[in-house]
């Protein structure tokens, strides 16, 4: 899978690209997605463990995702918890994915169903 | 504020219990990472708000979320398992019973009731009896994957002992007109058990005999 066409993946679901942005900027265990998420949502966004845990075995059979075993974040380790990081199929999946909304996000400003901010 | 640590110690451990509505590979894959995700959560909520009352809405999100992803889970699971043949295979003796158990047996002994002899009416009646509940229990079991093979088949026996024995419990000191519960029927219900589950288990060590490697690795 790791060999295909990302647009083969898209449109991701909403949980799956963001766990995919969650990874983007760092390796993280199930908890630190979650509360990226939360965070760069403003908490509109809430995973739970069963969407989350779901999400990320799609993810890894899919070859987006792949555990780590660095452990990043010194301050908060724990030898229980498992850390996940972006494979580079995974950050194109991604990259295609945002090209895509973004196709979109464009497509309702030429209709001015948003404002061009 | 201090945390109640002891509550979320509680609700970690009753979430761990509730992950059994996962498939086994699943639960065992993720479900050590799930619950403690949970706990985090629990420990975050009841620092920021207000205590055990905090809980509440960390089980409400809890409960929905397990309701969503859980039945996703089993049907991947299911499809992952080799599909529906696959499935139809195991399950086909349960099936098989089911169909010999309705079309066959229970008709019969309908029919012949009154003109059967005690031994054979008690063998007949726990045979029906125990058959529609030990082979609901071990397609109940092995449509979900909660368990398979072996072990399907003996905790379908160790569920359908403890049904019939409440069953025969409550008869018995309930009054009523069976409460004159004789030996003989105790025994046939005992036989009917042994019976259904060495069959089970013969059609299992059979399947698993002639699955070979991979699919006995699965």
């Amino acid at each position: 899978m790791a060999g295909s066409d990302p647009e083969e993946l898209l449109p991701l679901s909403p949980a799956v690209f963001h766990v995919l942005l969650a990874l983007a900027d760092a390796e993280r265990h199930g908890y630190g997605i979650i509360k990226e998420v939360e965070a760069r949502t403003g908490g509109r966004v809430r995973l739970g463990p069963g969407t989350l845990y779901g999400s990320i075995k799609r993810m890894l059979e899919q070859g987006l995702v792949e555990e780590s075993d660095e452990r990043p974040d010194a301050e908060l380790d724990d030898e229980r918890r498992r850390y996940y990081r972006l494979t580079d199929f995974g950050r194109r999946v991604a990259a295609a994915e945002a090209e895509r909304l973004s196709g979109l996000v464009q497509v309702a400003r030429a209709k001015q169903l948003l404002s061009r901010a | 504020m201090k945390t109640p640590e002891r509550d979320v110690s509680r609700s970690r451990r009753a979430y761990a219990l509730l992950l059994a509505a996962y498939p086994r590979e699943f639960r065992r894959a993720y479900g050590r990472e799930m619950a403690l995700v949970f706990a985090d959560r629990c420990r975050e909520r009841a620092r920021a708000g207000r205590g055990a009352a905090a809980l509440v809405r960390v089980w409400g999100e809890a409960l929905l979320d397990l309701a969503l992803t859980a039945p996703r889970e089993h049907l991947e699971s299911f499809r992952e398992g080799g599909g529906v043949m696959r499935t139809l295979r195991t399950v086909a003796l349960a099936l098989l019973a089911y169909a010999f158990t309705l079309l066959v047996v229970a008709p019969l002994y309908a029919r012949n009731v009154g003109n059967l002899p005690a031994v054979v009416n008690s063998l007949l009646d726990a045979l029906i009896s125990t058959g529609l509940i030990f082979n609901f229990v071990f397609l109940l079991l092995t449509l979900t994957r909660w368990l398979e093979g072996v072990r399907a088949v003996r905790a379908a026996l160790a569920l359908t002992t403890l049904i019939v024995g409440a069953l025969i419990t409550l008869i018995t000191v309930g009054g009523g007109p069976h409460a004159g519960l004789s030996l003989l029927i105790v025994v046939a219900q005992v036989l009917s058990l042994l019976f259904w589950f060495t069959v089970h288990l013969w059609w299992v060590l059979r399947r698993r005999g002639s699955a070979g490697p991979p699919a006995a690795a699965a």
